[in-house]
């Protein structure tokens, strides 16, 4: 089965979007309804439904996959999740900015978008996450939304690795994964040395018990990337090494997963960016293209 | 009766003249303050390009989500005098509380916002004033034009010919007062 799905994830990563598909759809040469994977996004919709069906898109093709191969569903399935805990970032900014109308990604295997909303307090969001067994710790005694959002990606970085863990695949494909799953959270993290500063993410990071993760922390947490250079290090540094050396075994599953995961995320910047009126070359210069 | 309405007019005029000298240095003041117009626009039109870009950058989905931490300014509408001319004007009366916004991007780029913003307030005040002086400059130039190149002139014109009058009554009176003499 291992093999089928990799065969059908190299199907599925012949439709995704090149360079120059996303220089058509920027410059509004092509409607982004012009590519079948995207036929159901109109250009009567609002920013919000395109951006929704978009990740709807991303969200199928990695849970067809998930269905395909039960040995790696685990790795995919905590992939996919990586959104539960998005939407839970989002929904603790929306109680603490005081409630307004939020946008959640369209995912929900363990909690979803709606009965996150209900979610009043930073306990009941980690307790729904908890019973979902997204979680395996205690809610961490946090005050700001700072502290609770990276004690979430903390607990993502956990649930991720876990999903390596949990995979039924050969030894070398495992530690593959697991490389990559730590290089992929290594990346995340550091993020957060802007806002909370290196020394401080580590002691979290080394808290949190991710020992691997505060190795290659260590080396690049100093670095304040953006958000762009943070999805083209995804792409160089997890993605092409994976398909390069995996090219029919798991590893390949979690490179077309990457590449899956950044066509949703350059479609959001260009679909936003175009509503916002936005150049040609203002709106691709955020992207990651990776292929 | 039509001397008094004279003086009265004259010391009118003068009073209007004067007032019309100060909103005319007050409307100066005020045009040279606009010359900030320009720099306040092109700091609020970089400060939007750079949250339009923000929001491409991160997506709209993040985007949304960050910005929904930012509790908004008050702004109060208050009447204030500029030389005796009430004025509406709009006042800061809270700064937005970015507190919660944690993202150092999101936090400089809001606060860019805000900065730029507060420039166009204070730009958009001193047009509101400038447009209000200048309202009652052309009012008071009117009045003061009306007494100036027509009320006065007839009235000293009316003040004139009754002093004709009274002067040629006096002149025939005298006349016919040394002929009942003489004869």
């Amino acid at each position: 089965m291992e093999l089928y799905a990799v065969v059908r994830a190299h199907g599925l990563k012949s439709r995704l979007l090149r360079r120059n598909d996303y220089e058509a759809i920027a410059s509004g040469e092509k409607g982004l309804y012009e590519y079948p994977d995207y036929s159901a996004v109109s250009d009567r919709d609002a920013l919000e439904e395109k951006v929704e069906k978009v990740y709807r898109v991303y969200v199928r093709r990695v849970s067809l996959l998930a269905s395909l191969t039960p040995e790696l569903s685990p790795l995919l399935n905590a992939l996919l999740d990586r959104l539960e805990f998005e939407n839970s970032k989002i929904q603790l900014r929306r109680l603490v900015g005081g409630g307004a109308h939020a946008l959640f990604y369209p995912y929900g295997r363990h909690i979803g978008p709606s009965r996150l909303s209900a979610l009043r307090s930073w306990e009941e969001v980690w307790g729904a996450l908890s019973k979902a067994g997204l979680v395996e710790t205690p809610a961490p005694e946090e005050r700001s939304l700072a502290g609770w959002e990276l004690a979430l990606d903390l607990a993502y970085c956990r649930h991720l690795l876990r999903g390596v863990e949990g995979s039924k695949v050969s030894r070398r494909s495992k530690r593959a994964l697991e490389r990559a799953a730590l290089t992929e959270c290594s990346i995340a993290l550091s993020r957060w040395s802007r806002a909370l500063g290196a020394d401080a993410v580590l002691e979290a990071v080394s808290g949190a018990g991710l020992s691997g993760v505060c190795e290659l922390l260590r080396g690049v947490a100093a670095k304040s990337w953006s958000a762009a250079e943070a999805d083209r290090l995804l792409a160089s540094e997890v993605a092409k090494p994976l398909e390069e050396e995996y090219p029919l075994e798991a590893p390949f599953l979690y490179a077309f997963e990457i590449y899956a995961r950044l066509e949703a995320r350059n479609l959001e910047k260009i679909l936003t960016g175009l509503h916002l009126g936005l150049s040609r070359d203002d709106a691709l210069k955020f992207c990651a293209i990776a292929l | 009766m039509l001397r008094r309405r004279l003086e009265l007019a004259k010391r009118g005029l003068t009073i209007l003249q004067m007032r019309r000298e100060m909103l005319a240095k007050e409307l100066v003041l005020l045009l040279s303050e606009l010359r900030r117009r320009r720099e306040a626009e092109e700091a609020f039109a970089r400060a939007l390009q750079r949250a339009a870009e923000l929001r491409a950058s991160r997506g709209e989905i993040e985007f949304r989500s960050m910005a929904s931490l930012a509790k908004p300014p008050r702004i109060e509408l208050v009447a204030v005098s500029y030389q005796g001319v009430p004025v509406r004007q709009a006042r800061v009366a809270g700064e937005p509380d970015l507190s919660a916004v944690h993202d150092p991007e999101f936090r400089e780029v809001a606060e860019e916002l805000w900065r730029a913003l507060a420039g166009m307030i204070e730009v958009a005040n001193v047009e509101e004033a400038a447009a209000e002086v200048g309202k009652q400059l052309v009012s008071i130039n009117q009045v003061a034009n009306s007494l100036e190149r027509s009320v006065i002139p007839s009235l000293e014109d009316a003040v004139k010919r009754v002093e004709e009058w009274v002067a040629n009554r006096e002149l025939e009176d005298f006349v016919r007062a040394r002929r009942l003499r003489g004869g």
